[in-house]
C-alpha cells in the first residue's frame, strides 16, 4: 500500500514505520465501521471512485425531482434506468419501461433520429440534442428535446448514455397562442384600418375633416380635409404642434380657442364654433364648428380627438332665417296696427269732408284750418300706406314691367331727388328683361332707396342703377327664402359711408333709422323690403365701412310682355241712386254715409252681410252696394260681393278696405268689383262709385 | 473544490503553517460532516495560518494518485512534515488535533 513512500534513500524509522502500521489500522478501521463514502483504486489505467451506501442519493433525488424526464439507455437503445418524470411522460410505470428498447415509445419517423443521438457518430461524449415526439400510452403525441451524453466508462464495459427529455407542449402550445393572438391582432388592425376608412368616407361625404392631438407625445395627426376646412397648408412630413392649430383662427380669439381646448381638458367635451381666415381670401372669414372629446388615460388626459366642420354657409342660413322670421312678425304686428290706423284716418278724413261743405259761405279761417287738417290726414295716410307695404298687405297691382324703361322714364325724377352733388348713372342692360311687378311700388322703392343712397353720400357721390338677371338653383333660392327661377336685379349701389354688419341687419326694420331725429320715417326701406317680399322677390344687401352699398331687388322674371294700359282718373262726378252701406265699425259707416250724401246718393245702412244680403232680398231699390271687405261673421266683403254679382245682375260693388291684398285669395275678386283703398278722399269715392255702375250698364 | 487562502506567514508568530487537503466524494452526507468539521477545527485552533483545499474525487480522480488516497474522506496533512493521513468524518477532534500534531494522540485505536 505504501510502495510509493519506500522510495526514499533510506530505511524508514521505528517511528515511520509505527505511524504508517496505525495509519493502516485506522483506514481499515474507518472502512470497517463505515465512516468512509468511497473508496479509491487505482488502476494502471486511471483511478475509480466506487461510491458505498447511498453516496449517490442526493442526486438520484435530485434526478427524481427535475421536472425533465431522464434516462439511460445502453447503445442500442434499452432502458437501464429511468426517472419518473420521464415514465409519467409517457404514461407508464418505471417497473413496466426497464429493461425494453426506448423505440418503439418514439413516432415511427424519430426512430432513426434516436439511432443516431444513441451512436454518437464521431463525436461521441460531446452532447447532442435532437426533438423528436414521444407517444403516450392514451394517444397523446408528447413533443420533447432528447439531449444525450455518453457516461465516460472504461473502453471494455459497454457504452452507457445518458438522455434528458424536455417535455416541449408547453412551449409549443404557448408559441400556438402567441401565433393564434398574433393572427387575431393583425385580423383586428385590418378591420380597424377599414372601419378608419370607413369614416373617414362618411367624415368626407359629410364635408368634416378629423383631427387628433396626442397630448403626451404633443403631436398632431389632422386629415387632409380638416386642413382644408382650417385653410391649413398641406404639412406634408413636417410634424404639427397642437399649438400651430390655434393659428388659422382669427389673432383676437385665439386665447379664447385655446381656453375652449384647455377646458377640454377637464371637461371631456369640446364644441364651439369661431371664425377662421380664410386661406383664399385674407378678408374672408369661414366659420368652422368644433367638436372633441378627451381621452384619458391614468387618470390624466391623454388625446383630444375630434372633427371640424365648415358651417359658413349653415350660419349664413340661420341668419337668413332669423331675419325672415322677424321681419313676418313686425310685418303681422304692422299689419295691424295700420288696419286700425286706417280706419280712425278713415273717420277723421271723411268727418273733415263733410264738415268742410257744411261751412256755409266764405270762411277764409275755417277754409285754412281744414286744409291743415286734411293734409294731416293725407301724411297719415301716406305713412300707413308704407307700413303697408312693409307689411305685405298692399294692394299690388302686378304687371310685366321692364325695369329699364321704367328707369329711364322717371331719371329726370330720381336725379332731382339725388341732388347736385350725386350723379345717376343708368348703364345699358344687354336685354330689356321684364318682371311681374307693381310699377308704381317699384319706383316708389327705387325712389325709397335713392334717397337712402343720397344720404349715405353727404359729401357727393356716385349712384349707379342697373338690371341683370339671375337664376337661381333650389338650394340658394332655399337660403333666401324664395322660389327657385330666374330674377331680374335691379341693382342699386352707392359710393357712399357703407354699414356696419349690425346696421346692415336692421335696415329693413320699420322706424329703424340712423338719420337725424326728424329726417326720416325710418319707413322707406321697409317699403322697399315689403315690396319686393310681396312681389315674390328677395333683397339682397351687401355694404361694408367706406366701401358703400349695393341692394339688389331681385323680382320674378317673366316673358310676358307689357299691355301697358295707363290708368285715366275719372273726375269727380255728383251722383244719384241709393247705396247700401256696409260697415261693423258704426263710425266709418257714418262717415261713409255723410260723403255719400254729400255726393248725391241716398243711403242704406248694414252692420254685416247677413243684414246686406236681407235688406237686398226685400228692396228692390238699391243701385249701389258698398262694403268694407273685412268684417266679422261667416260672410266677408268679397263673398258678399261675389254673392251679389252672381244674383243681382244690375247692383254694382265697391269694396273698401284697410289691406286688401291679403283678401286676394285664389277665388280672386269678380272682376267687375271696384276695390277703393282705406282711407280715401271723397273724390276716390265719387270715381270708384261711377266706375263701378259704368261697368255695370 | 475549496481553498481557503493563506492569511500570513507563519514567521509572524512563530507559529508553523499548514497545508491541508480534504478528499471527498460530490455531496454525500459524510463528505459534508467532513468540511464542516475540519472548517470548525481549523477555525479553532488554525486561526490565519493554515492553507485548504477540498478536492472531490469524481471530479479530479487522478489527484488521489500522489497522495495514495484509498477512501473519502480523508484528510491529509502536507505542511508541516510528517504528511499525515486522517480518514472519516473528522467527527473525533482528538484524534484529529493529534494527527495535526496540535494535541497529545490518546489512543491509537481512536
Amino acid at each position: 500500500m505504501r510502495a510509493d513512500e519506500d522510495t526514499g534513500d533510506k530505511l524508514p524509522s521505528r517511528e515511520q514505520l509505527e505511524e504508517r502500521l496505525r495509519e493502516a489500522e485506522e483506514t481499515l478501521d474507518a472502512i470497517r465501521r463505515g465512516e468512509v463514502d468511497a473508496v479509491v483504486v487505482h488502476h494502471p489505467d486511471g483511478e475509480r471512485i466506487y461510491t458505498l451506501e447511498s453516496a449517490d442519493r442526493p442526486y438520484r433525488v435530485l434526478v427524481e425531482h427535475m421536472q425533465e424526464g431522464a434516462v439511460t439507455l445502453t447503445s442500442d437503445g434499452v432502458i437501464l434506468y429511468c426517472n419518473r418524470r420521464f415514465a409519467a411522460l409517457l404514461g407508464l410505470t418505471r417497473e413496466s419501461m426497464i429493461g425494453r428498447s426506448v423505440i418503439p415509445y418514439l413516432e415511427r419517423a424519430d426512430a432513426r433520429v434516436m439511432t443516431e443521438l444513441l451512436s454518437g457518430g464521431a463525436d461521441a461524449g460531446a452532447g447532442r440534442a435532437a426533438e423528436v415526439t414521444l407517444h403516450r400510452t392514451d394517444g397523446h403525441a408528447i413533443p420533447v428535446t432528447l439531449s444525450a451524453v455518453d457516461l465516460p466508462f472504461e473502453a471494455d464495459l459497454p457504452r452507457i448514455i445518458c438522455i434528458i427529455a424536455t417535455d416541449l407542449t408547453h412551449a409549443r402550445q404557448r408559441s400556438h397562442e402567441l401565433a393564434a393572438t398574433n393572427e387575431q391582432l393583425a385580423a383586428e388592425m385590418v378591420e380597424r384600418r377599414s372601419a378608419e376608412d370607413r369614416l373617414a368616407v362618411a367624415l368626407d361625404a359629410a364635408g368634416m375633416g378629423s383631427w387628433d392631438i396626442d397630448l403626451e407625445q404633443g403631436s398632431v395627426t389632422i386629415s387632409r380635409q380638416a386642413e382644408v376646412i382650417l385653410g391649413l397648408a398641406e404639412a406634408g412630413s413636417a410634424a404639427r404642434t397642437p399649438d400651430s392649430l390655434l393659428h388659422p383662427f382669427l389673432a383676437h380669439e385665439q386665447a379664447e380657442v385655446k381656453a375652449a381646448f384647455d377646458l377640454a381638458m377637464t371637461t371631456g367635451v369640446l364644441d364651439f364654433e369661431r371664425r377662421v381666415r380664410s386661406p383664399s381670401e385674407e378678408s374672408a372669414r369661414r366659420w368652422v364648428h368644433v367638436i372633441g372629446r378627451t381621452y384619458h388615460r391614468d387618470g390624466l388626459p391623454a388625446r383630444l380627438v375630434g372633427v371640424v366642420a365648415d358651417v359658413t354657409e349653415r350660419r349664413l342660413m340661420e341668419t337668413q332665417l332669423r331675419q325672415a322670421q322677424k321681419m313676418e312678425a313686425v310685418g303681422q304686428l304692422t299689419g295691424g296696427i295700420a288696419h286700425d290706423f286706417n280706419n280712425l284716418l278713415m273717420v277723421i278724413g271723411g268727418s273733415l269732408d263733410v264738415l268742410e261743405s257744411s261751412i256755409p259761405g266764405e270762411n277764409a279761417r275755417a277754409q285754412r284750418f281744414f286744409a291743415a287738417a286734411k293734409s294731416g290726414v293725407e301724411r297719415g295716410a301716406s305713412l300707413n300706406q308704407q307700413l303697408l307695404a312693409f307689411s305685405r298687405r298692399q294692394d299690388l297691382q302686378a304687371q310685366p314691367v321692364c325695369v329699364d324703361d321704367l328707369l329711364r322714364a322717371f331719371a329726370t325724377l330720381l336725379s332731382r331727388a339725388l341732388g347736385e352733388t350725386v350723379s345717376l348713372e343708368l348703364p345699358q342692360p344687354a336685354q330689356r328683361w321684364y318682371c311681374r311687378s307693381d310699377p308704381h311700388q317699384l319706383e316708389t322703392a327705387i325712389l325709397n332707396l335713392a334717397i337712402n343712397a343720397r344720404d349715405a353720400m353727404p359729401h357727393g357721390g356716385r349712384l349707379t342703377i342697373m338690371t341683370a338677371l339671375t337664376t337661381l338653383t333650389p338650394r340658394e333660392a332655399l337660403a333666401v327664402d324664395a322660389e327657385a327661377g330666374s330674377y331680374v336685379v335691379v341693382r342699386v349701389r352707392d359710393s357712399g359711408t357703407g354699414m356696419t354688419p349690425e346696421t346692415a341687419a336692421r335696415i329693413f326694420d320699420p322706424f329703424f333709422t340712423t338719420k337725424a331725429m326728424g329726417k326720416g320715417t325710418g319707413l322707406g326701406l321697409s317699403q322697399v323690403y315689403g315690396f319686393v317680399r310681396q312681389s315674390g322677390g328677395f333683397v339682397n344687401v351687401t355694404s361694408e365701412m367706406g366701401q358703400g352699398t349695393t341692394i339688389d331687388l331681385c323680382l320674378p322674371y317673366t316673358d310676358e310682355v307689357a299691355a301697358a294700359s295707363p290708368v285715366t282718373q275719372a273726375p269727380t262726378a255728383a251722383g244719384d241712386g241709393r247705396v247700401l252701406v256696409v260697415d261693423d265699425d258704426i263710425n266709418v259707416r257714418e262717415v261713409s254715409v255723410a260723403m255719400l250724401s254729400a255726393l248725391g246718393y241716398t243711403t242704406v245702412e248694414a252692420g254685416d252681410a247677413v243684414e246686406a244680403l236681407g235688406i237686398l232680398a226685400q228692396r228692390s231699390d238699391i243701385h249701389v252696394i258698398f262694403s268694407d271687405v273685412i268684417m266679422p261673421g261667416e260672410i266677408n266683403g268679397l263673398d258678399l260681393a261675389r254673392y251679389v254679382r252672381a244674383n243681382y245682375a244690375n247692383v254694382a260693388v265697391v269694396l273698401a278696405s284697410g289691406y286688401t291684398a291679403q283678401q286676394r285669395d285664389d277665388k280672386g275678386t269678380p272682376s267687375d268689383v271696384e276695390l277703393l283703398r282705406k282711407p280715401y278722399s271723397r273724390a276716390a269715392l265719387a270715381a270708384a262709385l261711377t266706375r263701378a255702375r259704368a261697368a255695370q250698364a | 473544490m475549496t481553498s481557503l487562502p493563506p492569511d500570513m506567514p507563519s514567521s509572524a508568530t512563530g507559529l508553523p503553517h499548514y497545508k491541508l487537503r480534504l478528499f471527498i466524494t460530490g455531496s454525500t452526507p459524510r463528505s459534508t460532516r467532513a468540511i464542516e468539521n475540519l472548517r470548525k477545527i481549523c477555525e479553532e485552533n488554525l486561526d490565519g495560518r493554515y492553507e485548504l483545499e477540498v478536492i472531490d474525487v469524481y471530479d479530479r480522480p487522478e489527484t488521489t494518485r500522489e497522495l495514495q488516497i484509498v477512501a473519502t474522506p480523508t484528510l491529509v496533512k502536507v505542511l508541516p512534515e510528517p504528511l499525515r493521513r486522517i480518514i472519516g468524518d473528522l467527527s473525533d477532534e482528538l484524534k484529529v488535533l493529534a494527527g495535526l500534531d496540535l494535541a497529545p494522540r490518546q489512543s491509537q485505536q481512536g
